[in-house]
């Protein structure tokens, strides 16, 4: 744990500084968000860029035309938009009923210029690059700031935003492309065709209200020539924004000259919690050993005082619903296997039961060794000296001082001798009943659908790592309907039947399993499932996994057989079954960045890989993408080509300030079809493990002394 | 607390789109008989008081000694948050949001002294990356009141103004001391009744 982690941030020197007046924090403006989600003027995108990290959603409708976007800062100069829109009156007449059209579709854009002095902010963007192509349109758009108010923007775009006031054609003729099945970059198009500029300018009256005016470069050539939607009378466009503590901003528009506007922008940076950081209450204070409970003479092997000081040290650890697995204390040190269930962090867990040990342990224990548990298993032993917590408690830098000095080493799954176990931990049954929502999104007839009702779960577990979990759904409120179209795919029906899945099953058993986590090396998982192990599918799920605690990768690899469950999800099963399995890598690279990838076998018998790639703040909030490529060939897969999607962990103690380990969890694929399907079985090793190995609890350890 | 409600919103959103939520997991809290009683550390009875107040915010609340080691006092409130306090100068808060979690600062002799001393502040961002932030600082002295002394201190985040009071015996009896970009300034002052 030799790694400097706090940016030193360095002091003007002398008193030369201390002369100047320093400005209040946030005079300088902050990029908005344009109609299509990102960073832009009204209509028209700009060459700023967020704040590196921060993850937006905007909301916008002006006429027929409307758009939800999801966008994230994924570096400080690349970017990222996945688009949900949305245009009115398309069909005229109605077919099948529709007569609204809607599209997904997905940005990139990267900033090749910074702003400095005399250069403007300059980005190449390329819209809708793998969707039908309906949105698609590249551009090149340069930003300058003048002042601490005014931000002039001009550009050129090409495709959508090449469609009004073309100015020719440098790169040739736009190429006409069959977008086919959607889902493949239509990198022939890009930044051909007819070019044509555009220009806005920002300025922000004062900290609340900002105007903007823009000249667009769209045509809306679909949907006001073609199709009549809305008129498009000018090119001009005006607005005002108002901005709520710099998170949300409201807007208010008048659209080429026939249309009024809005658009409510949230812009949320992972790096600023809205509380300012943790809120809960702060630890016991670090007992001087002098002062710490006298155990007398006779404590050392003595069962009743090993109870005493287990249960004394318990009663501190429940304030923070940390749970003792175990305890064994010898002359020297104490071995000590906890479950921490509340706190949102994983060094906070460790600092507050090291501080809870030095209240309870006798005098001569100098080594703490705290081995965090999940599932039963132990993930890593974390060795902390008494003396050095006793030295750093009140020290400048004390976090990074103290992840110098703590080891990080294997756990084995054996307990040290004369080890006694928490109390009433097994066997133990638990029981709970909540609410639950769940959405069907993007159907084309219906893009927005919800089920409301009620979860019963339990948990019965008979010995570490050895459980039985089910849960099982009642509906309340039913507004998922079945799908606008039946499934036409080619492949097994593995997931295109989700529609019925989700229409059926009143009520479900959503999982019912048996599980069985062990540890039979050091550095070796294993989890074997069997049972109903998710809502489409049942049978037997098997899985190792290899990881270091000081290595920031590992690998693992799981096997499965398993039956398609009846549409009712009871107890019965479908024809179709398969088996399926991957061989994973996982690594961590510097920076927060997670990479995975999967190989093997899907779900529909299709052989190929998946990538995911996420970006990670020690905060727990995470923002990613994946992508599965498998031998079924683009044709037989259907809509989309191939599998792929976004994804969206947040953690509600970012937003609360308060500890709790609950997180909002968000999976957006633009469609679910059957290629590439992997099954969604719980308890996968790596998520199980990897928090309490040395890179993430280094990512965190900032909170060490929290 | 607008900006605390519209991020509920982002999270309504997301947890309105989450399919299958993770199941078990949430109902492991309730094993081993932890209530959910408050978690803060009591003081002892009859504990040495002091008022503290975030002047930023305006409120102002008793804190209760809770502990002295290695030469701090760890005050707590009731509801759970802490400061610590070495001889009065002020290294540490827990539980007001941005948290100041450690600083090097000048001891109250030195700044009664007129000796000014660079001040490292550490603290944790959103991401809860740990920062610090190196201020200098210099001394001025009131010259209608030889007991208050203000110290001016400049880091590339702004500059700050610390004051402090001392009584006859040169202990610091009330101050006015920057916690953290977050928060602002504190003001700490004896209750000795």
């Amino acid at each position: 744990m030799l790694r400097s982690k706090f940016a030193a941030l360095r002091a003007f020197g002398g008193c030369v500084a201390l002369a100047l007046a320093v400005q209040p924090a946030g005079a300088e403006m902050r990029p908005s968000l344009a109609f299509s989600g990102v960073t832009g003027l009204i209509d028209m995108p700009s060459g700023d860029q967020q704040l590196d990290g921060t993850l937006s959603v905007v909301k916008s409708q002006f006429g027929p035309i409307g758009r939800t976007t999801v966008t994230f800062q994924i570096t400080p100069r690349l970017s990222g938009s996945f688009r949900y829109g949305s245009v009115k009156d398309w069909f005229d007449p109605p077919q099948d009923d529709i007569s609204t059209y809607f599209d997904r579709s997905f940005d990139l854009r990267y900033q090749i210029l910074q702003e400095s002095r005399y250069i403007p902010a300059v980005t190449i963007g390329l819209q809708d690059i793998i969707g039908t192509g309906v949105q698609a349109g590249e551009y090149i758009a340069a930003t300058k700031t003048f002042g601490d108010k005014v931000k002039v923007t001009a550009g050129l775009g090409w495709g959508r935003y090449g469609s009004y006031g073309a100015i020719g054609a440098p790169f040739g003729a736009r190429p006409e492309i069959d977008f086919g099945l959607g889902g493949k970059p239509r990198t022939g198009q890009w930044f051909r065709g007819d070019v044509a500029p555009f220009a806005g300018v920002e300025w922000q009256v004062n900290d609340k209200w900002s105007v903007k005016a823009e000249y667009s470069s769209d045509g809306y050539t679909a949907e006001a020539v073609d199709r009549d939607t809305f008129d498009r009378k000018t090119p001009l466009n005006f607005g005002v924004e108002y901005n709520i503590r710099n998170t949300i901003r409201l807007g208010l528009y008048s659209l080429y000259g026939s249309k009024i506007g809005f658009s409510a922008q949230v812009a949320l940076n992972p790096k600023k919690s809205p509380r300012g950081g943790s809120i809960g209450p702060g630890p016991l204070p670090v007992t001087d050993r002098r002062a710490a409970k006298s155990w007398g003479d006779a404590w050392f092997n003595d069962r009743g005082s090993l109870t005493a000081m287990r249960d004394q040290t318990q009663a501190i650890l429940s304030r923070d619903g940390i749970i003792i697995e175990s305890m064994a204390v010898n002359a020297g040190r104490v071995h000590l296997r906890i479950r921490n269930t509340k706190l949102d962090n994983a060094p906070q867990a460790i600092g507050r039961t090291a501080r809870a040990l030095s209240a309870v342990m006798p005098a001569s224990v100098d080594r703490f060794e705290i081995v965090p548990v999940a599932q039963g298993v132990p993930l890593s032993t974390v060795v902390i000296r008494r003396a050095d917590l006793e030295a750093l408690e009140f020290a400048p830098g004390a976090d990074i001082a103290m992840d110098q000095r703590v080891q990080i080493l294997p756990a084995a799954a054996s307990l040290p001798e004369g080890a006694i176990r928490g109390a009433g931990l097994y066997p133990r049954f638990d029981w709970g009943l909540s609410p639950y929502i769940s959405t069907s999104l993007f159907d084309p007839g219906k893009p927005f659908q919800a089920d409301l009702g009620l979860r019963l779960t339990a948990r019965y577990d008979f010995a570490p790592g050895l459980f039985a979990t089910g849960s099982i759904t009642k509906e309340l409120y039913s507004g998922i309907k079945r799908g606008t179209f039946e499934s036409n795919t080619k492949l097994p029906p593995v997931r295109s039947n989700a529609d019925i899945y989700n229409t059926e099953g009143d009520p479900a058993i959503e999982r019912l399993t048996l599980v069985w986590i062990a540890k039979p090396a050091p550095e070796i998982y294993s989890r074997v499932t069997v049972g109903y192990l998710e809502r489409m599918f049942g049978g037997v799920s098997g899985e190792v996994l290899w990881q270091k605690p000081n290595k920031p990768y590992a690998i693992g690899a799981e096997i499965n057989y398993v039956k398609q469950r009846d549409f009712d999800q009871l107890l019965g099963f479908q024809d179709y079954s398969v088996v399926t399995g991957h061989v994973s890598g996982y690594y961590s690279f510097a920076g927060g960045y997670q990479a995975q990838l999967d190989v093997g076998r899907y779900l529909a018998g299709d052989y190929g890989a998946t990538l995911s790639l996420d970006r990670e703040f020690a905060n727990g909030i995470k923002v990613g993408a994946f992508a599965t490529l498998t031998d079924v060939p683009f044709d037989d897969f259907g809509e989309g080509s191939f599998d792929k999607g976004i994804r969206i962990s947040l953690p509600l103690a970012f937003l609360s300030g308060q500890p709790t380990q609950k997180v909002s969890k968000l999976t957006l694929r633009p469609i679910l079809r059957d290629g590439g399907a992997r099954l969604d079985v719980e308890n996968r090793l790596y998520d199980t493990v990897r928090s309490y190995q040395e890179t993430d609890l280094d990512a965190a350890w900032g909170r060490f002394w929290r | 607390m607008t900006l605390h409600r519209s991020m509920l919103t982002l999270t309504a959103l997301l947890s309105l789109t989450a399919c299958a939520a993770p199941l078990v997991d949430k109902v492991v809290g309730r094993v081993a008989g932890i209530s959910a009683g408050s978690a803060a550390v009591k003081p002892a009875e009859g504990a040495p008081q002091i008022w503290f107040t975030l002047t930023g915010r305006g409120i102002k609340f008793p804190m209760s000694l809770i502990s002295q080691r290695d030469g701090v006092n760890v005050y707590g409130s009731k509801d759970g948050s802490q400061v610590f306090l070495r001889n009065g100068m002020l290294i540490g808060t827990r539980g007001f949001g941005r948290d100041l979690m450690s600083a090097a600062t000048p001891t109250p002799a030195s700044l009664r002294a007129g000796i000014a001393q660079p001040r490292s502040y550490y603290d944790l961002d959103g991401a809860d990356t740990s920062l610090r932030h190196q201020f200098s600082c210099k001394i001025e002295r009131d010259p209608a009141d030889p007991n208050h002394v203000s110290e001016l201190c400049v880091a590339d985040i702004g500059t700050i103004r610390n004051e402090f009071w001392f009584d006859s015996a040169g202990s610091i009896s009330k101050s006015r001391q920057w916690m953290s970009q977050g928060v602002g300034y504190a003001a700490v002052e004896r209750k000795d009744g």
